[in-house]
């Protein structure tokens, strides 16, 4: 018997993925390694089946989102009949905050689907939208050899991968002590300190020439309360301009704080430096003072407001946004909201606070959805004046648009350890802020560099494809399975999808979907002025 | 516009727009025949194929753990399977019992992908 060499050159995958060169042994999942592959289905009675799609309807207008790509079309009332044709007669469409969106497809041959729309279309017209059907994913034909329309291939991002944003814990410690801080009341159990210059400028350093191609980098003072360590920020912002100009780079920086160290001065500095301002304020008084309090319980409201008011007033040069909280009967959203823009926001956010479930301050079940209804009127007057080309300046919205506008296919949830790093006050690097002073979380420091083994490690394991649960889910390539932090608390483990809220993520995201076609089809100059502008 | 009936909305859904377009202009260039080239039944085995969407084998008219080993003996059933006679003689070493072990079955990828 003759062999041929080329196929001598065939040898086993699991010898491939053993040598260093490749990718060790990822990935494993059963659902990756053995993505489905056609070859085309012998059968005598070529027809089509759904693929997976969330099919939606505004007014009149049909849409479908796919999945697998994260792709959003609008269809025509042809388009739509195709896909209705395909669903069983007794299959409702899933829920939203179902995962799987496409449970029950059926075979319909070609020789029926013609004939079922014949009286109303052209023949032509009905061949032509099965093809641009299949072409978008939202259907397969069946009986024909084609290729398929699969999720692209899991791998790892290429390496080493540019730094874009630095995340610097300059002052771990606080003056405040909320009683829900992630980070323990500011030095997240490990001594108090502060970032020395000398850290800092590494720092600079160790971004700028770790950033590839990018022409802009961030730094973004952190803490604690980043303002204990103003002299060290008013040093950096002028050694990084330098630093960035040599390297022919432009540095941006940003500041979330708690507005208690806000004087006349900080704030003129802030605004001359062009230095982004996130304040961490919870709503009117008697939200904030919950749980924003300072360590002998008292609330901070009443000393902030006015140095709030101050920034708002005097720091013209970037827009001001507010970070809510949201935790254990704080869910009056819309009051908060409004109460921040009346005050001079620009941005609110709503973050609902990261908690183990048993934590008093942690949103009931009931509240996470309470939550929810607010967010959902917000996001209808949002689209109201989007259509209006006037922006409601509520940050969730914009978040989810501007992701939905881009329909990256994401296997990792956030840029954390990619992109995104964090830097302790000794200079140790992390996954980023919320790791801060964690050993476990540890990847290399500013001096010794990334450590690039562990980033792997990490980047292998907290791969979309390996997390279980998430493979047959709708957002499951915009949500990636959420922030690695909240698993890291919630289930202690920072690989673990975060299974506690996947109906809720589900649903906002349908939200979002709804909003992004109610503003898109109106509107689309919205997304140029408002969404692409508000960068990564 | 390529698509009449389906509107691109977000920037990823233009890119199947524009990507339908680039091959309605080079439809012509393409080469139809040979686009499935047979290889034989030694490129890739996916057991994932076989069963049903539930993950089972029993609704199958070919079960696996019947047809699996069919296949590289005699070559009749057109499985992909790798070619255990000549090339791969280990292949199945991992696998007791397909019915139980097929997924420790390897997959055989060209050398240098």
């Amino acid at each position: 018997m003759s062999q041929s060499p080329s196929i001598q050159s065939f040898v086993p995958l699991s010898r491939l993925l053993a040598t260093p060169a490749t990718l060790g042994e990822f990935p494993t999942s059963p659902h990756t390694s053995f993505a489905p592959v056609v070859f085309g289905d012998l059968t005598d009675r070529p027809g089509a089946e759904l693929s997976e799609i969330r099919q939606f309807r505004i007014g009149g207008k049909s849409y479908v989102f796919v999945p697998a790509v994260t792709a959003i079309f609008g269809l025509d009332e042809l388009g739509s009949e195709i896909l209705e044709l395909l669903r069983p007669p007794q299959a409702q469409s899933a829920s939203a905050t179902e995962a799987v969106q496409t449970p029950a497809t059926r075979h319909v041959p070609l020789a029926e689907i013609i004939p079922a729309l014949q009286p109303r279309h052209h023949r032509s017209d009905i061949v032509a939208a099965i093809k641009e059907l299949r072409g978008i994913g939202a259907l397969r034909l069946v009986g024909f050899r084609e290729e398929g329309l699969n999720s692209p291939a899991p791998q790892l991002p290429p390496m080493p991968f540019p730094q874009r944003t630095l995340v610097l814990n300059v002052a771990n410690d606080c003056n405040l002590g909320c009683s829900y801080c992630f980070a323990a009341q500011g030095d997240y159990g490990t001594p108090k300190r502060m970032m020395s210059e000398e850290t800092a400028r590494r720092s600079v350093d160790f971004l700028l020439s770790n950033s590839g191609n990018h022409k802009t980098v961030t730094v973004v003072f952190f803490g604690g309360e980043p303002l204990m360590n103003l002299k060290l920020i008013r040093g950096l912002v002028d050694y990084a301009n330098d630093a960035g100009a040599k390297a022919g780079k432009e540095v941006e920086f940003t500041m979330t704080t708690n507005a208690t160290y806000l004087t006349r001065e900080v704030i003129d500095f802030l605004s001359e430096k062009r230095i982004g301002v996130s304040v961490s304020i919870d709503g009117p008084k008697q939200y904030h003072d919950l749980r924003r309090t300072y360590k002998s319980g008292n609330g901070s409201y009443d000393f902030i407001r006015p140095r709030v008011l101050d920034l708002l007033n005097r720091h013209k040069t970037r827009p001001i946004a507010a970070r809510a909280t949201l935790t254990h009967g704080v869910t009056a959203v819309q009051e908060c909201f409004w109460h921040l823009k009346e005050m001079g926001f620009h941005e609110v956010g709503f973050a609902p606070v990261t908690s183990a479930a048993q934590d008093e301050f942690a949103l009931t079940h009931d509240e996470m959805w309470q939550v929810m209804d607010e967010f959902r009127q917000l996001a209808n007057l949002y689209v109201e004046k989007a259509i209006h080309n006037q922006h409601l300046g509520f940050s969730n919205v914009s978040n989810i648009l501007s992701e939905l506008h881009a329909g990256v296919v994401k296997a990792y949830p956030c840029g954390a350890g990619l992109g995104l790093l964090g830097v302790g006050a000794d200079g140790d690097l992390y996954l980023c802020h919320r790791f801060s002073e964690s050993r476990e979380h540890r990847m290399g420091s500013v001096r010794e560099g990334l450590d690039e083994a562990k980033q792997e490690q990490f980047l292998r394991q907290a791969h979309l494809s390996r997390k279980s649960g998430c493979q047959l889910c709708w957002v499951r390539h915009i949500c990636s399975g959420g922030c690695h932090h909240e698993a890291y608390t919630r289930h202690g483990a920072l690989h673990t999808p975060n299974a506690h809220y996947c109906e809720w993520i589900r649903t906002w995201i349908d939200i979002g979907l709804d909003c992004y076609a109610r503003i898109m089809d109106p509107n689309p100059f919205f997304f140029e002025k408002f969404i692409d502008k508000r960068g990564a | 516009m390529t698509m009449k009936h389906v509107r691109a909305l977000n920037k990823k859904a233009r890119l199947f727009e524009e990507n339908a377009e680039q091959r309605k202009k080079t439809r012509d260039e393409d080469v139809v025949a040979l686009q499935a080239p047979s290889l034989g039944c030694s490129l890739i085995f996916d057991p994932g194929w076989e069963t049903d969407s539930a993950g089972g084998v029993t609704g199958l008219c070919q079960p696996v753990e019947a047809d699996l080993y069919g296949c590289y003996d005699d070559c009749w059933w057109p499985a992909q399977v790798p070619d255990q006679l000549t090339n791969h003689l280990t292949w199945s070493d991992s696998c007791a019992s397909a019915e139980r072990d097929w997924r420790k079955l390897d997959l055989i990828y060209p050398e240098g992908t």
